[in-house]
């Protein structure tokens, strides 16, 4: 286990990188000077904005930068500084705490909802309630996020409250606390969670066809039994999984859901850096949630062995 | 077993997703809803995030310049006429608007309990100038005597670290020698980049500090709680210095910034009572805010202008000053003011603006909106059938660039192809590098409060390559007008002069006016007094609370 | 086989779960599929045969073609040609629907529906070529790496692994960003579309071809001296193709949403040009005061990619050999 571990992280060493430099090359070859962008509509003066290349590096080869980045990074856990001296690490720090709080919102949404109607749906497999669960995930899955995020703030955020007076929803902004966080949170798990519920319902479906099942029925044990000792935990193994892998694709897949509500998570900042052509800020964020992405897929890898027995690493 | 472990981990998981979501929720919520009432709750005011560290010299941005004009006083201030009054300094004085002499008022002390000198302005002033500092603000200084040596641009090295226009001559005297006589010096002193740092901003390594930008120490009304970090906190704290020699606010000390990122935002949290004032409601506010807020909602006069430039360096087709007057008059911009903005500009008819003394209304005959004249002109002229239309995509320009272009093509009957720019910086480039020539946007807001400065810099014959003449208007009979305005003994000859240089714009039409800023601002019930000087900041002292 | 089947295996690559999770909607009761001839029938017959009796399929095969009519032939719905600047009229921005301007009118004045109309194009066009492009490409790679794994596939696998690593909406919007104003846009947002796709199409088309590869027919192909072109394409293509056709399908409802995001973000699709995500961009700052403009771009955009998402579902149920 260890062996594997260690072999996993060696590996994931190009990823990281590969996917760095890709990024770095992508970000460096953003038109428009980041030391002009800083002055708006005024020119800057030369001799200052000379200076100011200087001091960033900005004169030296593109590899050379790149080096003098990742080496911060990976040797000093240095995330450099923005173009106002500014540390992207601190700049970071509390815009990875908004989207870390929607992303785990969304993942304990897409863990309950999900896995809900997936049960719901497995259990009255056929009829029409399972019918129903199925075209609303269709539904889930194609209505874009973008969509549902205006639609929801409109009905739920706005409309809501001026008919009812509640009060539930705020429209936008982290300033009412965590309830800031339901509905873009549902709004990013949508597709999630319909993604879930029919792994739910598949992944149950195929454990109640197994033969221990039939063993256990046949014995004589009640179906709620059967089903909730049985099934239910054996079915469980890919869902855990699932939403493991799913934290990090919801942490890089905010950027939408955080316009729509205002929320000052990293896809918002990353947004504004990519306008501001701040390339520290955007590289900085860019390789967090690539680390972020790689160490939630050792960690499902992981989960796999302790979970299924059948599955060793050597 | 387990699958035990599995149906654990599962419940585990969901619930730590709940913990840290509720904690995280918490502490994002910072400076929400206090509760009312007491000399302790903060009067809340909204900013947008400050782009740079808090430095005076490196501040040429509105969000940051709001917060230091609460925490330092400036040498001069604007009356209601919108004249320069001193403020921290006694007086300010000349006899050939050259050498200018300012006394400095004694009694003011640095929040550190320091005494304010003379020193401390000359010493700011040399850093901000240097260009190996590379501060934002350097060409405020540039008319001081000796700025060339300090700041001898792009891959010189500077001769002196001190300009010599600059002389203390006692703790509460400076002189202040310009290079060339310019009648407007003192108005031009309320300015953000003008203000004082103390010594101990500077480091051992001869560069402001870091601890200083998040915390700056300044002479002002108010001081800094605690240091403002970038990134992790949304609200700055202040608290009145008890030893301001100033008027101090009547009935409240605390003082809160809290920093939004939309402004659509602010306004609900204003509607919700958890903000005192808000003074940048975006267009889609407005309309509400006039119905809800009633007297508490006011619109005044912006400084600022938005045009549409004209590349006259770099395209000719542009060149028969008829095609500009036959694009401005198929503008309809009091439309687009209404529409577009909401309110939220108003139409332009000068090329000065009603904020500022100098403004003549309908100076601008050719900024009316007339369809029929602007074809008949257009095809007399024999303008381009196909112009482009440039703007930066980062400033929300495009609605009402869209909204000119449908303007053009159905009143002129030609082509427009509206091309969006990452940055402002993006169109200059282009126009240099011969990539781009068609027409685009601009914008200009003041440095200093006076008509000048909606001359020299934009349209001066010396502001090509240097300032921000990006259009190339050249004309001699203008510039040296202007050039007699600046030398001008007193500010009401010079301002005759300047009027006369705006009656060449607005012949020539180098740029095309479009709008006005307007400043549109509310507040909540917890406040009241709200006022804002020529720069728009809040006048902090005259407010009460409710 | 083992029970269940984890849908994300260690070391094995990651298939999107959208192919992974094999049940929608309760096929409909088999009728006696018999072969026509007394010719065993193909995957392929049987599929269309299994196709033509499902409403889902039925239903999106109608929408999709009324999009593609409405792409090809906008005036056919509309007579209000968007591009005229003249049908538009700044002073009745945000005007409610009236009979002649069913939808409405926008910030600008202009009829909601004539726009809406004219952006089927750009979403049909960005759909179709994205997903042409990753599916040659990814397909391309997937054969040769499953082919002749070793070098080849580590190399190509570790490659796909670093795109898989970048979160798509971001990655594309940095290219887009970096190049705007360079191209034209439509063809940048297919690019900047393609270069974080592709690697999915990869993946699949790699596993499909590893899995046939070890069948009888491959290894006597290879007894009797087939070059490895001639293996590739005459063998493992046909019997790999069902799941990239499958994920084809879906990919293109996914594509057209995802230039939605990017116009949305601005640096999509540029005006003119008219595409639905850009007009929910242009209304967002009146939203709340004037919702339509923004809400009818958007449900044409939810029904477009529902209806590609429905048919390859449906394509899906009909091919995977699972529930046969």
């Amino acid at each position: 286990m260890g062996r594997y571990v260690i072999r996993r992280l060696i590996q994931a060493i190009p990823v990281l990188l590969g996917a760095t430099l890709l990024i770095f090359l992508i970000v460096f070859a953003l038109p428009g000077d980041p030391i002009a962008a800083m002055f708006g509509d005024k020119r800057p003066d030369a001799a200052v904005a000379a200076v100011l290349r200087e001091q960033y590096h900005l004169n030296d080869p593109l590899l050379v930068q790149y080096w003098y980045y990742i080496s911060g990074v990976l040797f000093h856990g240095d995330f450099g500084v923005n173009f106002s001296d500014i540390p992207v690490s601190e700049i970071m720090a509390g815009k990875f705490q908004v989207t870390l709080n929607l992303a785990l919102t969304a993942l304990t949404m897409e863990a309950v909802i999900g896995v809900g109607l997936g049960l719901w749906a497995a259990l009255r497999r056929g009829k029409a309630t399972d019918t129903m669960i199925l075209a609303s995930t269709l539904l889930l899955i194609s209505v874009p996020t973008l969509v549902t995020g205006f639609v929801l703030q409109l009905l739920l955020g706005v409309k809501l409250k001026q008919w009812t007076g509640l009060d539930i929803f705020p429209v936008a902004g982290t300033f009412a606390g965590l309830r800031s966080y339901l509905l873009p949170g549902f709004v990013l798990a949508g597709t999630s969670i319909a993604y879930l519920t029919r792994l739910t319902r598949t992944s149950l479906a195929e454990t109640l066809r197994a033969d221990y099942i039939r063993t256990a029925t046949a014995k004589g044990l009640s179906r709620r039994r059967v089903i909730g000792r049985h099934g239910l935990r054996n079915a469980l193994i890919p869902l855990v999984t699932f939403l493991g892998a799913d934290l990090g694709n919801l942490m890089g897949g905010a950027v939408i859901t955080e316009r729509i509500f205002n929320l000052q998570g990293i896809g918002n900042q990353l947004f504004t850096s990519v306008y501001l052509r701040e390339q520290p800020v955007v590289v900085g964020i860019v390789t967090a949630l690539v680390l972020i992405y790689i160490l939630a897929n050792l960690v499902v890898d992981l989960l796999y062995a302790v979970l299924d027995p059948r599955i060793r690493y050597e | 077993m387990r699958v035990t472990k599995g149906a654990k981990i599962v419940a585990g998981t969901a619930l730590l997703a709940l913990a840290v979501a509720a904690c995280g929720g918490g502490a994002s919520d910072s400076g929400g809803t206090a509760a009312g009432g007491g000399d302790t709750t903060p009067v809340r005011m909204e900013i947008g995030e400050p782009q740079e560290l808090l430095n005076p010299l490196n501040t040429t941005e509105t969000e940051g310049s709001e917060v230091l004009a609460a925490i330092f006083e400036p040498l001069v201030e604007y009356d209601e006429n919108k004249q320069p009054v001193e403020a921290a300094a006694e007086s300010i004085t000349t006899t050939d608007s050259k050498v200018w002499t300012i006394k400095l008022k004694s009694g003011y002390t640095w929040q550190d309990g320091t005494a304010v000198t003379a020193a401390d302005y000359a010493r700011s002033w040399n850093y901000g100038a240097n260009q190996e500092n590379a501060m934002g603000a350097s060409a405020f200084f540039s008319r001081i005597d000796g700025y060339a040596d300090v700041h001898p641009g792009e891959g010189k090295t500077p001769t002196s670290k001190e300009m010599k226009g600059l002389k203390v001559v006692d703790d509460l005297t400076l002189e202040v020698t310009l290079a060339a006589p310019f009648s407007q010096f003192k108005t031009m002193l309320g300015y953000t980049a003008f203000y004082p740092l103390p010594a101990s901003a500077i480091g051992p390594d001869g560069q402001v500090t870091q601890a200083y930008g998040e915390q700056p120490i300044g002479q002002g009304l108010f001081k800094m709680d605690k240091p403002y970090k970038k990134g992790t906190d949304t609200t700055v704290d202040l608290t009145v210095y008890d030893k301001y020699p100033g008027t101090k606010p009547k009935n409240w000390t605390k003082l809160q910034f809290k920093v939004y990122t939309s402004s659509e935002t602010a306004f609900n949290d204003l509607q919700a009572e958890n903000l005192d004032i808000h003074d940048s409601l975006p267009p889609s506010t407005i309309a509400t805010a006039k119905s809800t807020f009633g007297d508490r909602y006011h619109d005044e006069p912006d400084a600022a202008v938005g045009y549409i430039g004209v590349p006259l360096r770099y395209n000719p087709e542009f060149d028969n000053p008829e095609i500009r007057k036959a694009i401005s008059l198929a503008i309809d911009r009091k439309t687009i003011a209404e529409t577009v903005f909401s309110g939220t500009r108003a139409p332009a008819d000068d090329f000065i603006n009603p904020a500022i003394p100098g403004y003549r209304q309908g100076a601008c005959t050719a900024c009316t909106y007339n369809p029929a004249e602007a074809k008949s002109l257009y095809e007399k002229a024999n303008g381009p059938k196909t112009i482009e239309l440039g703007y930066n995509a980062d400033g929300g320009h495009k609605e009402w660039i869209e909204a000119v272009a449908n303007n053009l093509r159905s009143n002129l009957g030609i082509n427009v192809n509206p091309k969006p720019f990452e940055k402002f910086q993006g169109i200059l480039d282009a126009l240099d590098a011969k990539e781009y020539k068609g027409l685009f946007r601009m914008g200009w807001s003041i440095d200093y409060p006076s008509a000048e400065n909606y001359l020299t810099p934009i349209f001066g014959t010396g502001s090509i390559g240097t300032g921000s003449n990006y259009g190339g208007y050249s004309n001699k009979e203008f510039d040296d007008l202007v050039a007699k305005g600046d030398q001008a003994l007193d500010a009401a000859e010079g301002l005759k002069l300047y009027q006369q240089a705006d009656d060449i714009l607005v012949k020539d039409l180098p740029y095309i006016p479009v709008y006005f800023y307007r400043s549109n601002f509310a507040y909540s019930t917890k406040v009241k007094n709200v006022t804002l000087n020529l720069l728009n900041q809040v006048n902090w002292s005259q407010i009460e609370k409710a | 086989m083992s029970n269940p089947t984890p849908p994300v295996g260690p070391g094995l690559p990651e298939a999107p779960a959208l192919v992974t999770d094999t049940v929608t909607a309760p096929a409909p009761p088999r009728h006696g599929k018999k072969a026509k001839s007394g010719k065993p029938a193909s995957l392929w017959t049987d599929a269309w045969y299994d196709l033509r009796r499902r409403p889902m399929f039925i239903l999106s095969v109608i929408i999709i073609l009324v999009l593609l009519v409405m792409s090809f032939w906008p005036s056919l719905f509309t007579a209000i040609d968007p591009f005229n600047a003249r049908t538009c009229d700044l002073a009745t921005a945000r005007q409610a629907p009236s009979a002649g301007h069913l939808f409405g009118r926008d910030n600008l004045g202009c009829d909601v529906y004539a726009k809406t109309i004219y952006g089927a194009r750009n979403s049909i066009v960005i759909g179709v070529f994205t997903t042409l492009i990753t599916t040659l490409v990814g397909g391309l790679l997937g054969i040769v790496a499953g082919y002749f794994s070793g070098a080849v596939d580590a190399v190509s696998s570790r490659l796909t692994e670093i795109f898989f690593a970048i979160p798509p909406i971001l990655g594309a919007l940095l290219i887009a960003a970096t190049f705007r104003g360079r191209a034209n846009s439509i063809l940048l947002v297919i690019i900047a579309l393609a270069v974080l796709g592709w690697p999915m199409t990869f993946r699949i088309m790699r596993a499909a071809v590893i899995t046939a590869k070890n069948q009888d027919f491959v290894v006597a192909a290879k007894a009797l001296g087939a070059s490895a072109g001639r293996i590739m394409f005459r063998h493992l293509l046909p019997n790999s193709l069902a799941p990239v056709i499958v994920v084809a399908t879906i990919n293109l409802g996914v594509f057209i949403a995802a230039e939605a995001a990017l116009s949305f973000l601005g640096v999509g699709v540029q005006s003119p040009d008219i595409s639905w995500g850009l007009m929910i961009s242009d209304a967002r700052d009146r939203f709340l005061e004037a919702p339509l403009p923004l809400v009818f771009p958007a449900v044409f955009l939810s029904i477009t990619v529902l209806a590609f998402i429905m048919m390859g579902d449906a394509v899906r149920d009909a091919l995977d050999p699972k529930l046969r």
